[in-house]
């Protein structure tokens, strides 16, 4: 550990679980599986869904796979500011959508977003990301992702910030 | 101690694993339990603290030498979390982690040099911040400890957490931008 870092180790968690018998029992799994053949390290992801993390804020592009759920994670869409319109670009085709504020906790916001159809989409953001996780097919193309309105728009919530 | 625990990792010596284990499974257990906010049965989290092991096992020849094994041990805990919700069709109850302040679109935490390199500019970056700013940030971002856990103990509000985070955040975007970890506003 660098000098500049030892304030990490003074620094446990609150309520540390510390149990030796749970050590034992940890330590006697880990080895049985060690003499297990090594299987490849894929993420488990939930079936028929593609999970991409794009590189945009206000803007989001990326490619996105076919698929039955489509779930489009985009970091730092926000950085927490509250918003009242999400417009999705897919390849290039602007689609706005009305967004309305349904839930607000410690960790994130979440948005209801509802189409002229009448499908729902869950949005999701923390203040570091953002996930929009929608049924129907998502063609291979570009997504962009725009966000737009303010607070006053919405309905009442607790800012948390 | 750790040094030399990476030094016989590289060696293939399980018995260094062992004594990692029995240091470090109630700091992993205790990171997992607060990632999934009580909502995992003990056996899974056993089971999650044992995959933590073994990742830190199959990827113990990409340690770097000097390296920490307790932020790289939370940031594979934590990952665990998101995986195994990910598993049951659920979103994870805690999802902001400091993988999120670096802005970065690095793919999934699996243990790889770039995460390595990243966990350990985070830690020069924590390291600029005052306190209690940084144990605010350590604690909510690398423990998943709750901000209403946080206000109790730091003697603040809820909202005043929250602020100093918020503002924490800024900060070390801003010097992870710098450093090469984008993303930027």
């Amino acid at each position: 550990m660098s000098n500049e870092t030892n304030w990490l180790k003074d620094l446990p968690p609150f309520q540390p679980d510390e149990d030796p018998q749970r050590a034992e029992r940890v330590q006697k799994r880990v080895l049985q599986k060690l003499d297990e053949p090594v299987e490849s390290e894929e993420i488990a992801m939930k079936p028929k869904m593609t999970f991409h993390r794009i590189r945009p804020l206000i803007f989001a592009a990326a490619a996105v796979a076919v698929g039955a759920v489509s779930l489009i994670t985009a970091n730092a869409a926000t950085g927490g500011e509250l918003f009242s319109k999400l417009s999705i670009y897919l390849n290039g085709e602007k689609q706005d959508y009305d967004v309305e504020l349904v839930s607000q906790d410690d960790s994130q916001l979440t948005y209801k977003i509802k189409d002229e159809n009448g499908n729902e989409y869950t949005y999701q953001e923390n203040s570091n990301s953002v996930e929009i996780q929608a049924d129907g097919d998502v063609a291979d193309g570009e997504v962009e992702v725009e966000v737009s309105g303010n607070a006053s728009d919405l309905p009442a919530a607790d800012t948390a910030e | 101690m750790e040094t030399d625990w990476i030094r016989r990792l590289k060696q293939d010596d399980e018995t260094a694993l062992c004594e990692i284990i029995r240091k470090y499974t109630g700091y992993v257990y205790t990171i997992l339990r607060n990632f999934s906010h009580g909502t995992l049965p003990q056996e899974d989290l056993e089971e999650l603290t044992a995959d933590v092991f073994l990742r830190l096992w199959n990827n113990r020849n990409r340690l770097r030498d000097g390296s920490e094994l307790a932020p790289y041990l939370a940031a594979i805990a934590r990952n665990g979390v998101k995986n195994r919700f990910r598993m049951l069709g659920k979103q994870p109850p805690v999802r902001q982690s400091y993988e999120d302040l670096t802005l970065s679109d690095a793919k999934d935490l699996c243990g790889d040099a770039e995460m390595v390199e990243m966990i350990a500019c985070l830690l020069r970056a924590l390291d600029s911040l005052c306190e209690p700013d940084r144990s605010l940030m350590i604690r909510f971002y690398f423990y998943g400890e709750k901000t209403s856990a946080l206000a109790k103990a730091y003697h603040m509000t809820d909202a005043a957490v929250r602020l100093r985070l918020h503002r924490s955040r800024g900060k070390l975007r801003k010097l992870m931008t710098e450093r090469g970890f984008d993303h930027v506003e």
